[in-house]
């Protein structure tokens, strides 16, 4: 049997290892960075997988005595989505220590893989992810019984084995490795191109402790400690070293799964966040509600894509249109990404720099996303499920698509970048053009507007970069 | 039909300061749906004409244009006060009708009433002067006495310590007649001019030379009194306003780049604040009568632009609580967006490089005035810049609160909650505490600014709530009613021909000391029995009538904090709140930031939002303060920490004083008289313009104008105290000759205040039009 064989067959795998093998064709170099290509991948494909949870969590259908316990699953479901951003940050960091290049695809797997749909917020997806995040040797009572889920939500007769914990045992065990990985790999001076914490993290992280009479921090107050559940703490780490990459690793697989012993008090992983949740939506769930929109599974604009699911096509017109804009916005978000790890930030030390202002509308971009995911969890998959005829029960929202295109490849000179941000602007104007030709509501009018107006800023930002830059190319 | 209640709307009306002989047209603010993101749309409205012969109201129209200015001098916004009654329907018994109905003559008629029963009496005061010297003749009052005719009555303000003859003309107020087609009953307060007074004096009596900012008619301030050379000797200062020596002082100039020697220049201002009465006689029975605010303040160069937290806000709080109250979900949701929106239109006027202690240029952040400068200052700690340094341009961040508004408008439910600085935290200086939103701006109590508890809690209602909203059709909001328990339908009042920069939502609130007024003056008397100093806790003084020994012992000890309950149990409110910053050793630390005068690193928030929830239930209540006990002189200045072992305070039981009138919402007289709500202002306002930077009203006091992105990405501009528009920015570190310096305000300040509209300099017509400005004309288009 082939390692692709293996999956999806009641055969048990047991191991990735066959899927990680290094191709004769490549020098462990190129290994080590392919495996940093999949473990950004997955980090991506994680934080869209949560993002798309957290953003079905709501809706009218929600009781009201329901609101704050299932609001509360929504922050710390976002809260996990954020640190895994982070995660993805910092994997892209050590990826340009190693001169390779930013990698922002998701779905490319080279194994067929069914981890990673992105699906409406429920039982078995909430199963799927802690069994995702649970470490190996954490003992808890409930196993059994997500596993059963695991299976039965993903219809397999055998749990698969998550491939997030394999893949970076296997990038620190490369990375380790100083005849593989020789100090010649390395490229410190790219440090001032990575991503810091102090720009991308936002605040997220644990608030400052006091220090006792040694120096040490004082352990936190219970009450901090059950907050932190809903606080990102976003870790975001520029290596210099060897070293630096092996622990920034470390510290994000940490993060996810925890390790024993290993975990700090105050702090919650992945899997006890989730964890949490599952125990609690065990005790009041009920067929009388669900605590997120009835909404696609993998939801795609595009009807010729050869996907697992081709009941995800957007087929009503009017919620095609707010799909393309949001795939626009996601695919700007990414360009905007990629850019800044090809700047260098200009200017003085210290100095505001055009570098910055990227990341600012990277941020700007997600704040669109959200508003955007919100509205297509409102809005019909099919034209039947626009229908007052059909049941309530019966009908299908769309959801948030995020996708992306073949090449996310961006192009290698500022000019080309500047043009290319400017294209999307384009695209998005042509998609805001066919919301506004579709009968929007007001409120929908009074959003488009809003962002036309934004996008026009953003042109004429642009415009004066390429002009500053006296380019002639393209535009 | 009786008239059970009389009100005079609106209950707090600003007047501005300006020169010129025709008053500001009435104009209004509104969204422009062709420029969602752009600048609030100025909107000419219905001005009334009032004849100057009759006092009557002869027409109204909207004008086409609006102007700030007349051949270089601003237009002056004078008030309209309107009297409303609350009627009494005799068939239906007591108190039913709640509706406020405009006194007119018609009214009047019908109850068998007419006109020569109404009387009108307004005082005012300016108490700067006397702020500083302690010297109660240094007040300027003026008090018209009861009027019932329809001239026009001066404002007349004497004080002792002026020469004799010697007046400051506070403006006029006047009857306004009612007629035919304007008939109800209302007064007009037209404010003063924005002249400065001085000493009466020559500056060198051997030449005779006179000092040229003050014109000799206005020299009527005897130089034997106290306040000319005030403060040159530090040590006969013996209550300090925050910040320091407000005021015009003798070169060098300002005191904290000449080793703090501040002597007053004698100077004193028109600006002032009190009472406008009316007064109802009724046959065979007891007078009716109501009283609103009024205030005379700088004039609103921004008029498009709406700062992040004002008068209005607080107000709001004091009506309904720190908490949102059960409101349509879209209610909340509007203000939500309000406030988010106010933030980008407050950033956008800020150079946030400079403001976030960023290098300029090569020069150093420390020679620049900014936020983090301050912070460095009181705290004895290196400066160092808030945001990521490479982070911050005006152009970036603006696209950013932009973007926020976008989203929220799509119905994203707001993220940033956690992003929000609590009124606890205005002194957390660690990197998590300074970033926090408001960013870079100075609050009240002279640290980090924070938002209302209540627009905190806006947020957080829309944060809660906004999932299981989507997809839901609101159902639309009913305009709000006029009554008279509606007391925010009465706070945002908009009688017929008053500008939108009369009304409270136009007045900052972050008074440090502010602009309009100092709302801070307001809670020295929350406690009945003691009074408080405006930004600290510090006792200064006891009522008249306190016999009780151990109140008053309670002067010069510093009130800690503020119980509902004798016990530790129940809900306990700090005054103080602990000075964090870094750990230099571990980046996940804090330490408390101590200093020689601040050795228990303590810092006094301020009282909106620290008796907020007092105020909400125990108006006219018993509360259990404590405070110090057996301070010593020389500690009194240095915050207090609250130690329970061993105890260092005492408990004393205060009634909580009500903060309106019963029934309205004009603040009580028992918390400031006339004159007290500005006392705390600069003396004169101009003086301010250059001393206080614009991290303390961004929309206010703009910075940054004529905006535009740059080749490099970045933004460009000019500050706006630049007498020369070149597009490249000057970073004010106050001696810049490129900016408008002290004696350029004090001589020409209606020049050199120039109007913002759409972010750039506003060009009048037929007037001195600044190099560079815009010819945006403002239409009814």
């Amino acid at each position: 049997m082939t390692p692709q064989d293996k999956r999806g067959s009641s055969h048990p795998t047991s191991s990735l290892a066959d899927h990680f093998l290094k191709r004769p064709e490549m020098t462990w170099h190129d290994q080590l960075v392919w495996l940093l290509h999949l473990g950004a991948t997955m980090e991506h494909a994680l934080m869209v997988q949560y993002l798309y949870a957290a953003y079905s969590i709501g809706g009218k259908q929600v009781p009201a005595h329901h609101h704050k316990k299932v609001k509360e699953w929504q922050e710390s479901i976002l809260a996990v989505a954020r640190e895994e951003m982070g995660h993805l940050l910092t994997v892209q960091n050590v990826l340009t220590f190693l001169g390779a290049g930013f990698n922002v695809s998701r779905g490319q797997f080279p194994w067929g893989i069914e981890w990673f749909n992105i699906e409406p917020f429920c039982m078995g997806s909430l199963a799927c992810y802690v069994n995702a995040e649970m470490p190996e040797s954490e003992d808890f009572p409930e196993r059994e019984e997500i596993e059963a889920l695991v299976k039965h939500h993903l219809k397999k007769d055998a749990l698969p084995v998550h491939p997030v914990a394999e893949i970076y045992r296997e990038i620190m065990t490369l990375l380790a490795d100083k005849k593989r990985i020789p100090e010649s790999a390395f490229q410190p001076d790219t440090y001032p191109l990575q991503a810091s914490w102090d720009e991308w993290g936002r605040g997220y992280k644990p608030a400052p402790r006091p220090l006792d009479a040694s120096g040490n921090l004082v352990k936190a107050e219970p009450e901090v400690v059950k907050q932190a559940q809903f606080d990102s703490n976003m870790l975001i780490f520029q290596v210099g070293t060897r070293t630096d990459a092996l622990a920034a690793l470390k510290a994000v697989s940490i993060q996810g799964e925890g390790i024993e012993n290993s975990k700090k008090e105050d702090e919650w992983t992945h899997f006890h966040r989730f964890i949490k949740i599952f125990r609690e939506f065990k005790e009041i769930q009920s067929s009388d509600w669900s605590p997120a929109a009835q909404a696609a599974i993998n939801p795609t604009t595009n009807p010729n894509l050869q996907v697992p699911d081709p009941d995800g096509y957007i087929s009503c017109e009017r919620t095609r249109n707010w799909a393309v804009l949001l795939n626009v916005r996601y695919w700007m978000l990414f360009r905007y990404l990629s850019h800044t790890f090809q700047i260098v930030p200009a200017g003085g030390p210290g100095q505001p720099n055009v570098r910055a202002m990227l990341m600012h509308r990277i941020f700007g971009e997600m704040y669109q996303l959200k508003a955007l995911s919100g509205k297509l969890f409102q809005m019909p998959l099919r034209d039947v499920d626009a229908d007052p005829e059909t049941p309530r029960e019966m009908r299908i929202a769309a959801g948030p698509p995020f996708e992306l295109p073949s090449n996310p490849r961006i192009p290698v000179s500022d000019v080309d970048c500047w043009c290319m941000h400017r294209d999307s602007l384009i695209a998005s104007r042509d998609a805001c053009n066919a919301i506004l030709a579709s009968n929007p509501t007001p409120d929908e009018t009074e959003y488009i507007k809003t962002l036309l107006a934004l996008d026009e800023n953003t042109d004429l930002w642009i415009g004066q970069i390429l002009a500053g830059m006296n380019s002639t190319a393209r535009y | 039909m009786k008239i059970r209640a009389l009100r005079i709307l609106p209950p707090f009306a600003i007047a501005r300061l300006g020169s010129a002989n025709k008053p500001q047209d009435n104009y209004t603010i509104v969204d422009n749906p062709d420029e969602p993101l752009g600048y609030r749309k100025i909107v000419p409205a219905t001005t009334l004409q009032v004849s100057e012969a009759t006092g009557e109201i002869t027409g109204a129209e909207t004008p086409k244009t609006i102007s700030f200015k007349i051949d270089d001098k601003i237009r002056p916004v004078a008030p309209f006060l309107e009297v409303f009654a609350v009627l009494e329907d005799t068939q239906q018994g007591e108190g039913v009708s709640g509706e406020l109905v405009p006194l007119d003559d018609g009214l009047l008629t019908k109850l068998g009433l007419n006109r020569s029963s109404i009387e009108w009496k307004v005082s005012v005061a300016n108490r700067k002067v006397m702020r500083r010297t302690g010297n109660l003749a240094d007040t300027v009052s003026a008090d018209t006495g009861w009027f019932s005719d329809h001239d026009s009555h001066e404002l007349q303000g004497h004080s002792d310590n002026f020469v004799p003859g010697g007046v400051i003309s506070f403006g006029q107020v006047r009857f306004i007649l009612p007629n035919q087609e304007f008939g109800q009953i209302r007064l007009r307060f037209t404010p003063a001019q924005g002249l400065i007074y001085g000493p009466h004096r020559e500056l060198d009596p051997t030449t005779g030379e006179t000092d040229p900012a003050i014109d000799p008619k206005r020299a009527i301030y005897d130089t034997s009194k106290g306040w000319v050379g005030f403060g040159k000797d530090p040590d006969t200062v013996v209550n300090q306003t925050l910040p320091p020596s407000l005021y015009a002082i003798e070169p060098p100039a300002p005191s904290w780049l000449n080793n703090n020697i501040a002597a007053s220049r004698g100077y004193l201002d028109d600006a002032c604040d009190g009472f406008v009465e009316v007064r109802l006689t009724l046959p065979e029975a007891e007078p009716l009568a109501a009283t609103a605010r009024i205030c005379a303040a700088p004039p609103a160069v921004v008029p498009d632009s709406l700062f992040i937290r004002s008068l209005a806000d607080d107000l709001e709080q004091a009506i309904h609580g720190p908490q949102v109250p059960k409101e349509p979900y879209e209610a909340t949701r509007n203000r939500a967006l309000d406030i988010v929106r106010r933030a980008y239109e407050t950033v956008r006027f800020m150079n946030v490089a400079v403001m976030n202690g960023n290098n300029f240029k090569g020069r150093p952040a420390l020679s620049l005035d900014s936020m983090p400068e301050e912070e460095a200052a009181d705290t004895e700690r290196a400066i160092r810049p808030v945001m990521a340094s490479g982070s911050v341009d005006t152009f970036g961040i603006m696209t950013l609160h932009e973007q926020v508004f976008a989203a929220l408008r799509g119905g994203a439910a707001p993220w940033f909650l956690k992003l929000l600085r609590r009124p606890d935290e205005v002194a957390d200086f660690t990197d998590r505490g300074r970033r926090k939103m408001p960013a870079l701006m100075c609050g009240a109590d002279n640290n980090y600014l924070a938002l209302t508890y209540r627009q905190i809690d806006t947020i957080r209602r829309v944060a809660q709530e906004a999932p299981f909203h989507i997809g839901v059709s609101e159902p639309e909001l009913a305009p709000a009613q006029l009554t008279a328990l509606n007391l925010t339908a009465q706070l945002h009042y908009e009688a017929m021909g008053n500008p939108i920069s009369s009304r409270p939502v136009t007045s900052v609130a972050n008074c440090c000391p502010g602009l309009e007024v100092d709302f801070r003056a307001v809670w020295r008397r929350m406690f009945k029995g003691i009074v408080l100093r405006e930004y600290d806790n510090l006792v200064m003084d006891v009522d008249p009538d306190v016999t009780d020994p151990a109140i008053k012992a309670l002067v010069g000890q510093q009130l800690l904090r503020v119980r509902f309950f004798g016990g530790e149990e129940g809900p306990a409110f700090l005054m103080t709140t602990p000075i964090k910053g870094p750990a230099s050793s571990d980046p996940d630390g804090e330490i408390r930031l101590t200093t020689d005068l601040n050795p228990h690193g303590m810092a006094a928030v301020e009282w909106s939002n620290a008796l907020a929830a007092v105020l909400r239930s125990h108006q006219g209540k018993t509360v259990w303060c404590d405070f110090t006990k057996d301070l010593p002189d020389d500690r009194k200045e240095m915050p207090q920490p609250l130690i329970h072992e061993p105890r260092n305070y005492i408990t004393m039981q205060l009634e909580v004083r009500k903060f309106f009138d019963d029934g309205t919402v004009v603040i009580s007289k028992d918390l400031a008289s006339e004159g007290e709500l500005t006392q705390g202002l600069c003396s004169p306002w101009q003086n301010d313009y250059r001393e206080c930077s614009c991290y303390y009203w961004a929309s206010s006091r703009p910075d940054y104008i004529n905006v535009e992105p740059a080749g490099n990405g970045l933004s460009k501009g000019d500050n706006w105290f630049q007498m020369e528009r070149t597009g490249d920015y000057v970073p004010d570190d106050y001696v810049d000759s490129r900016l408008v310096l002290y004696d350029e305000l004090f001589l020409q300040w209606e020049h050199w205040l120039r109007f913002q509209v759409g972010g750039k300099d506003f060009m009048e017509e037929a007037s001195g039009n600044p190099e560079g400005a815009s010819t945006e004309k403002v239409t009814g288009e």
